[in-house]
């Protein structure tokens, strides 16, 4: 009795260790540094003031919900790296906030659309850019960014504890299992502190197609809960290269 | 060589070698200062003038223009560098009884309460998430007060510890620099990478502050401080208040948030 006892607690733990080789693929491409990244995040961010969708006109009068940008959209991401150089863009619609880190140099400008169908691009001014230089000391110590906040912290918790700073969430795994919909899940959790984090990786065969993250806990005085999931769109180990260069029309006008 | 030669010449070597690796003499009278409750620290950051200063209980800062920005704002205007003087006398930025101001004028100051900060109404536009950052020393100045209540340190660096102390040459000229050394640590417990800070000194005051990142073989330069004075008490005139400054509440959100018109809570010498 003794011996099966021992022998379904083995299968157990070595089952549970072989379902969570599914996002073991995805830790060695982010941890190569080489990949690109295409997502939908699908949970809308919570406001954090009504200034988000309030309009003021002059100090006379205000329209409620008057700024549709910040409505109930999904929030599209790409993240590309060769390993040095950077990509991330995130935005509603047509509308994006881009940063490319090149070298030693970081670059920030918006895309939007512009006349005849085609986009425009913004930095300093319209259809330039500057760099600034890149912050090093940021990037080891915030850790990588993937965008937007909720995404960064889905990444970086397929990242193991080695390649990740002291500041940053720990992630362990806890279950696997499939559901009826046949899509194969891997959950990971962190307790820090009060809060408690948990995300759940979906994989078709060994696909990574979607996640969802949510936590809840207590910080100073207050009861927080977040809660967000995202659609995978690709998630592939090639750089795309024609995102690590500034796009034609944006001119670089850094004084070097 | 007889044996009381050797012991000699081995005990100056030994002292030679100490003299060479010791902490400038400075550096404890620094600590002392920048653990009180008055110091006044000035330094240059990249053509700015930014001034820290705690008197008595008091935490306050601004930024000015400085170096050769103010050379130019000076010759080509008088009239906008006798104001820009006037203001250099204010905070921008203060910490007093439990309380942050932040000046956006003179006589005219946005207020919040310590335990206020981490309200999720607040107007992310008036930028309080970095208060604390605004009245912190840098870190290659808080080498002397790690743990100072304005200093938030990330979780992954370690306070710094002195290496040892050279001779060395920026910029042409000739330092006597104390090296000391912070680790980033990994959340697994080892270290990805080093900073390093480089606090020179001449004529035994300190007048550099530098700091570099070292990871993965390579250097990158991270900050690099002109130290103008460090002196254990704020001169007199500077960083005065009358008083009668108007006080408002921050923005959270409500009506008068909205409508950029922050409620008026009382003139400073009222609520302190």
């Amino acid at each position: 009795m003794k011996k099966f006892f021992l022998l379904i607690l083995a299968l157990i733990i070595f089952s549970a260790h072989v379902d969570a080789a599914k996002i073991d693929a995805y830790q060695k491409i982010l941890e190569s540094g080489r990949y690109t990244i295409r997502y939908d995040n699908l949970t809308p961010f919570p406001r954090v003031t009504n200034r988000d969708v309030v309009e003021l006109y002059g100090k006379m009068g205000l329209a409620v919900q008057g700024n549709e940008y910040f409505l109930n959209r999904p929030l599209g991401g790409v993240v590309v790296s060769d390993g040095e150089n950077r990509y991330e863009e995130v935005g509603y619609k047509d509308f994006f906030q881009c940063r490319l880190v090149k070298g030693g140099e970081n670059f920030i400008f918006t895309r939007y659309p512009g006349k005849n169908g085609g986009v425009e691009y913004f930095g300093d001014k319209k259809g330039k850019v500057s760099a600034n230089p890149r912050d090093y000391l940021i990037e080891l110590l915030n850790g990588e960014s993937f965008g937007d906040l909720h995404f960064t912290e889905m990444m970086t918790a397929i990242i193991s504890d080695s390649q990740k700073n002291a500041a940053q969430k720990s992630y362990k795994f806890v279950t696997s299992g499939t559901l009826d919909d046949g899509l194969i899940y891997e959950d990971f959790a962190n307790r820090d502190g009060n809060t408690v984090s948990a995300i759940r990786y979906y994989f078709d065969g060994d696909e990574l197609k979607k996640i969802s993250f949510a936590s809840y806990g207590q910080e100073g005085n207050r009861v927080r809960a977040r809660k967000c999931i995202v659609k995978i769109l690709s998630f592939t180990d090639s750089p795309e290269q024609n995102l690590l260069r500034l796009p034609a029309g944006l001119i670089d006008t850094t004084k070097r | 060589m007889n044996l009381k030669t050797l012991f000699l010449s081995v005990t100056l070597i030994f002292l030679t070698c100490a003299n060479c690796s010791a902490e400038q003499i400075k550096a404890q009278e620094y600590r002392k200062i920048l653990a009180s409750e008055n110091f006044y620290v000035e330094y240059d950051d990249n053509n700015l003038k930014k001034i820290i200063a705690q008197d008595n209980g008091r935490r306050m800062a601004r930024t000015n223009l400085g170096g050769t920005h103010r050379a130019i704002v000076s010759i080509l205007n008088p009239v906008g560098n006798f104001l820009a003087n006037e203001r250099e006398k204010y905070p921008e930025f203060m910490f007093a009884n439990g309380k942050f101001y932040k000046f956006l004028e003179k006589d005219f100051a946005l207020m919040i309460h310590e335990d206020q900060l981490d309200d999720e109404n607040l107007n992310p536009g008036e930028g309080w998430g970095t208060i604390h950052q605004s009245l912190s020393l840098p870190n290659e100045l808080a080498i002397f007060n790690w743990h100072d209540k304005f200093h938030e340190v990330p979780a992954a660096l370690s306070e710094p510890v002195f290496i040892e102390s050279t001779k060395k040459i920026v910029d042409g000229k000739k330092y006597d620099c104390d090296r000391y050394e912070s680790k980033i640590k990994t959340a697994a417990g080892g270290q990805s990478a080093t900073i390093i800070f480089d606090l020179c000194y001449t004529g035994g005051e300190l007048v550099l502050a530098q700091s570099a990142l070292l990871t993965n073989g390579k250097e990158y330069e991270i900050n690099k401080l002109i130290v103008k004075k460090i002196l254990p008490s704020v001169p007199s005139g500077d960083f005065k208040l009358s008083g009668k400054e108007k006080i408002h509440a921050a923005g959270t959100g409500d009506m008068n948030d909205l409508l950029e018109n922050p409620a008026y809570i009382g003139r400073l010498n009222e609520i302190q």
